[in-house]
């Protein structure tokens, strides 16, 4: 199916960070910069077409994003330990919405539990190169969005 | 009229923001209880008096679909309301979990304010803070 995945990411991504996290993303035209601490962060979906949609972030975010929602300071260990949940949350979040941008509010999808991981260069790279990505900045940090919809 | 509330997700985190958000909208709380995936539900539901079921649906070992079909097998659990909080936005999977019994549908992210208004629609005007 075609479908312009970028213009949904780019409708729905900053409307669900900033209603969920209380952050803002703006739009990045260029290379985005590996941070230091970047995880790759995963959702599949199935349904009447099935894909995955993947983000590319520093996890230091997913503190910061933890922390405005638990209302905790980010150096607090609960903030810490929450980031990755809140990163799997956004994804969630995100992945609802973009599927109602694509296929309106009929169609049933089942979506996988987020999954999060370090990555390197090499797939911070791949996915930045991707002709479907979507590169947004948060807080000064590169945050990279991409969905596959599998033919 | 405080109530006791059960919220269903296998994210710590996301209970955690469910409990800030009632905290938030002033609900009557007076227990809290929490599990991580439906089977543990049915189990705190099966000790303790729950007056709210707050579940997501997509969770591991028990999904929220599944809870609510096993809390209408039970007579002691089918009449406890149960209120959906999930990120799916399809019309038709709302009509069959309210075909299933599920009292309302709260889709995220929400605000404090819509959070209590459905609340208050389930339980009644009687439990309101």
């Amino acid at each position: 199916m075609k479908v312009d995945t970028k213009a949904v990411l780019r409708d729905v991504f900053p409307r669900m960070l900033e209603e969920l996290t209380f952050l803002f993303a703006d739009n990045s035209d260029g290379k985005a910069s590996l941070p230091g601490d970047a995880v790759l962060v995963n959702i599949a979906f199935s349904g009447p077409f099935h894909g995955t949609l993947d983000m590319s972030i520093a996890r230091s975010l997913g503190i910061e994003m933890a922390s405005n929602l638990l209302g905790l300071d980010p150096e607090d260990t609960n903030a810490q330990r929450a980031g990755d949940d809140a990163l799997r949350e956004l994804m969630n979040v995100t992945c609802g919405h973009v599927l109602t941008g694509i296929a309106g509010s009929e169609p049933v999808f089942n979506l996988s539990i987020p999954t999060v991981r370090p990555i390197g260069a090499e797939e911070w790279d791949a996915l930045g190169a991707a002709a479907d990505v979507v590169i947004f900045e948060v807080d000064g940090r590169p945050v990279q969005l991409c969905v596959k919809i599998e033919e | 009229m405080s109530i006791n509330v059960l919220i269903v997700d296998d994210s710590e985190t996301v209970r955690a923001i469910l409990a800030k958000t009632m905290r938030m909208a002033e609900m009557p709380i007076n227990e809290l209880y929490n599990a991580a995936n439906g089977q543990e539900a049915l189990e705190v539901l099966r000790n303790k008096w729950v007056d709210l079921v707050l579940t997501d649906i997509n969770m591991p070992v028990m999904t929220g679909v599944e809870l609510i079909e096993r809390m209408n097998t039970e007579d002691n659990l089918k009449g406890i309301p149960v209120v959906v909080v999930s990120t799916e936005g399809s019309a038709t999977r709302v009509a069959e979990l309210k075909m299933k019994g599920v009292r309302a549908y709260i889709r995220k992210p929400f605000t404090p304010e819509q959070f209590r208004e459905i609340c208050t629609e389930v339980l009644g005007p009687s439990n309101e803070g």
